[in-house]
């Protein structure tokens, strides 16, 4: 009995690792940019985060960036880059109005693979930011501008984007601005009642708070 | 050099960039940088956009922390991407380059977000 709880506890050690060794998609560990191929260099890197920060500000598209080896390093990618990035967009959640650029290094492929929303009015154009704007670098072997020129030029040609979106009419945008004014009055009554209570007690213990912890920002890493 | 880079990334901001290096960080090292942050008396800038490059020898590790004014602007993964893009020079033993590029990284925002006061008249 003994013997046979550990063969099982064996076994299944056994299967998860094989399971767990290599990944269906690469794991989204940043918004922008995941560039586990390591070509993007640091000052492009700041560059596109900022563009595609700002792109999706101003349109709602959600872009990012994926650079790997091979595509077969991956269990979805063992089909090809393309069966990859249809993975990858939908695991990313960018499915709908999402944009994934991923460029396999080793395979020589860059695959864009857009969301629902961008699917039939964005594919032209991107496969002309691809033919003339990104590919010329790539085979000058210049990955790094390739991406961020090519981030640049998408942004641009898809600035318009939320003007499409708004065509849904002018009665959306009364709706919005009527509920979000009854929204504000309400929170703004309830707060008002709730300061009321509260405004002496948070004078006196705001100086006391801040200054210390809870503000700022940033990043940890070990080396 | 390090001196140099961030002379010359200040010049482009009103923002501040300090380097601290040290031996231990203690248990949490985003607390400690935050409180050699509050030593130096970085979260006291009027825009605050102060940023804090934290080492600790000792720990092997790297911070690095940034006032709101600064970290509500930034795109989402950037500190991770200074930290990564760091660390992976300091695991080869290169100080002095990679904070360098820390703080060209870190002043790049810096300038994008807040321009020294000459140019912020000159916009208007």
């Amino acid at each position: 009995m003994k013997l046979q709880m550990i063969v099982v506890f064996i076994m299944s050690v056994i299967f998860s690792t094989a399971l767990f060794s290599s990944d269906s998609v690469p794991y989204r560990k940043s918004r922008y940019i995941n560039d586990y191929a390591s070509v993007i260099n640091d000052k492009n890197a700041g560059e596109i985060m900022l563009l595609l920060k700002r792109f999706e500000k101003r349109t709602g598209i959600e872009a990012s960036i994926l650079t790997i080896g091979s595509a077969s390093d991956y269990t979805a990618g063992k089909e090809g880059v393309d069966v990859l990035a249809a993975n990858a967009i939908n695991e990313w959640k960018l499915e709908n109005n999402g944009i994934l650029l991923l460029v396999a290094v080793a395979d020589r492929r860059l695959k864009v693979e857009l969301g629902q929303a961008l699917a039939e009015s964005g594919e032209e154009k991107f496969q002309e930011i691809i033919n003339n704007v990104i590919v010329p670098y790539f085979k000058a072997g210049d990955y790094s501008a390739g991406i961020y020129e090519g981030a640049k030029a998408m942004t641009q040609s898809f600035s318009s984007h939320r003007n499409s979106s708004k065509t849904q009419g002018p009665e959306l945008l009364i709706f919005i601005l009527i509920g979000g004014a009854v929204l504000l009055f309400a929170i703004a009554g309830i707060s008002f009642i709730w300061g009321r209570n509260k405004t002496r007690k948070q004078l006196v213990k705001q100086p006391a708070d801040s200054g210390k912890k809870g503000y700022g920002g940033g990043a940890v890493g070990d080396w | 050099m390090l001196q140099a880079g961030i002379n010359s990334a200040e010049s482009r901001t009103t923002g501040r960039i300090r380097v601290h290096i040290e031996k231990k960080a203690g248990k949490d090292p985003f607390e400690r940088a935050r409180a050699v942050f509050e030593t130096y008396s970085l979260n006291n800038s009027t825009d605050k956009n102060c940023v804090l490059l934290y080492v600790s020898t000792a720990d092997r590790k790297f911070v690095v922390f940034a006032d709101d004014g600064i970290n509500t602007k930034v795109p989402e993964g950037f500190w991770k991407h200074v930290s990564d893009s760091v660390t992976g020079k300091l695991k080869d033993g290169e100080f002095s380059i990679g904070l360098t590029a820390a703080v060209n990284l870190t002043g790049n925002m810096l300038a994008e977000f807040f321009p020294p006061v000459s140019e912020n008249k000159a916009a208007r």
